[in-house]
């Protein structure tokens, strides 16, 4: 081949090997970029439709919650009260001795009485509203103080903060979650939630001083996943670490906007 | 037998063999490519033999291999189409070459003395088309998430590897340059033949089920 020949084949040559280039890579690039595209478009939708199934799940819950809180007030209650009212009729016919028996069953009756109806707000998303999210938790340690579960306090820091009711609501049945769980699983002597409120971050920390638990992610229980569940539904990021000298602590960082 | 000659033997022959393995995801268009290769390399044979063992040039066997390469990629891509319309656009197109083939070949050239040019080129032009069309719309499928493992996107790649830098090099050589080295144009066609059957033997070889 002469000079002129093979100056050609190189300048052809090297067209060809650009032109393969650029569709290579074109098409290449093109694809690619739609495909990581798609994936982050199913992995939005597919998060959006967790959050749905997971925000339906709660409905559900706090409906099903709802119903069970008013039998607990209207019937139950109801019947309580009218059984104490009966003993308190009866007490005037019976002798001295029947008397201070029946007293005592009323005085418990009583007791029953106000624990259902505690348990009935505690229950009732709507009275739980109208209380607020402190009130609410102050409530539930009374509760577990009153029935000597464990030694239970509530701690407050800082200001006081704004947080809409559906999240109040959630961020209730977390904490509500985590006195659950210390019950079952704990045999802690003692608990307390702190509020901590700082410019842009909320933060609750439910700790005992229980057996504590493994903090590998796999062996979570339904609890503690409905707990990671419920805070991400709300943006909110949780936090397990294990206590010195042995418990649990739960952190659920709120952050306020 | 040249070097260039061995290329064009091998890879149509790889490609047929690769194709003809045991793959462990068939599609529709399994066979049509396998006639294709079937075609391909009986063509790259029958062309070295022809002129060996007669006084007879070999223009003919690729004149008809032209029109049967297009005819079978028209089918493929017929195949994959899921548009009505696009199916009838292929079939009016592949209706319209089928009439050039046959103005080109017998009323223009010579069949047996002359490669044709405008018979490549249109059928070519419409192969691109065609392979465009088809890319853009694999690009809205949930196939999307796989195409690394998509025979038919392997298959558009390798025919989009051959044909858009031949066109302009065929074209280059049949009106701006006095083409007396068929050497060059012979050496770069081997190049894209090895491009695009690297290509075809990727796409049935890198493949998983779904």
């Amino acid at each position: 081949m002469d000079q002129i020949v093979i100056s050609d084949l190189i300048v052809v040559f090297v067209f060809i090997l650009i032109t393969l280039v650029i569709i290579i890579f074109t098409l290449f690039y093109t694809f690619n970029k739609r495909r990581l595209y798609f994936i982050s478009e199913k992995q939005k939708s597919r998060i959006k439709y967790e959050k749905e199934l997971e925000a339906s799940r709660i409905e559900n819950q706090e409906h099903l919650l709802k119903a069970l809180s008013w039998e607990l007030h209207d019937n139950i209650g109801q019947l309580l009260s009218v059984s104490n009212l009966q003993l308190s009729m009866i007490s005037e016919d019976v002798t001295e001795k029947d008397r201070n028996l029946i007293a005592d069953t009323r005085e418990i009756l009583s007791k029953v009485l106000e624990d259902v109806r505690n348990l009935s707000k505690s229950l009732n998303a709507d009275s739980f509203i109208f209380l607020g999210l402190a009130k609410a938790v102050s409530f539930e340690i009374e509760r577990l103080n009153r029935l000597r579960f464990v030694d239970a306090k509530l701690i407050f820091e800082g200001k006081e903060t704004e947080i809409s009711n559906e999240h109040q609501i959630i961020l209730f049945r977390i904490i509500q979650e985590c006195i659950s769980n210390m019950i079952k699983h704990a045999r802690a002597t003692r608990f307390s939630v702190t509020f901590l409120s700082e410019p842009h971050i909320f933060t609750i920390i439910c700790e005992d001083n229980g057996l504590g638990m493994s903090l590998n992610t796999k062996n979570y229980g339904l609890g503690l996943k409905n707990i990671v569940s419920r805070a991400n539904m709300i943006g909110a990021e949780t936090m397990f670490e294990p206590v010195t000298g042995g418990g649990l602590r739960i952190k659920i960082f709120y952050p306020l906007r | 037998m040249t070097v260039q000659i061995i290329i064009s033997l091998l890879f149509p022959f790889l490609s047929l063999f690769s194709s003809l393995l045991p793959i462990n995801k068939t599609t529709k268009i399994d066979f049509h490519l396998r006639l294709l290769f079937v075609l391909m390399f009986v063509t790259e044979l029958l062309g070295f033999l022809i002129p060996l063992y007669s006084e007879k040039q070999n223009y003919f066997i690729y004149n008809m291999y032209t029109l049967g390469f297009f005819m079978i990629c028209y089918s493929v891509f017929y195949q994959l189409s899921k548009s009505t319309r696009w199916k009838k656009i292929i079939l009016w197109l592949s209706f319209g070459l089928i009439l050039f083939f046959f103005y080109d070949n017998f009323y223009k050239v010579l069949f047996f003395d002359k490669l044709q040019f405008k018979t490549f080129v249109a059928g070519a032009v419409i192969l691109i088309i065609l392979c465009i069309q088809y890319l853009v719309k694999f690009l809205h499928t949930d196939e999307i998430y796989d195409f690394y493992y998509s025979r038919s996107f392997w298959f558009s790649c390798g025919l989009l590897l051959f044909t858009v830098p031949f066109i302009p090099i065929i074209i280059g050589f049949q009106y701006m340059v006095d083409v007396k080295n068929l050497e060059i144009l012979q050496f770069l066609s081997k190049v894209l033949i090895i491009s695009s059957h690297i290509c075809f033997i990727i796409s049935f070889r890198w493949t998983r089920l779904l």
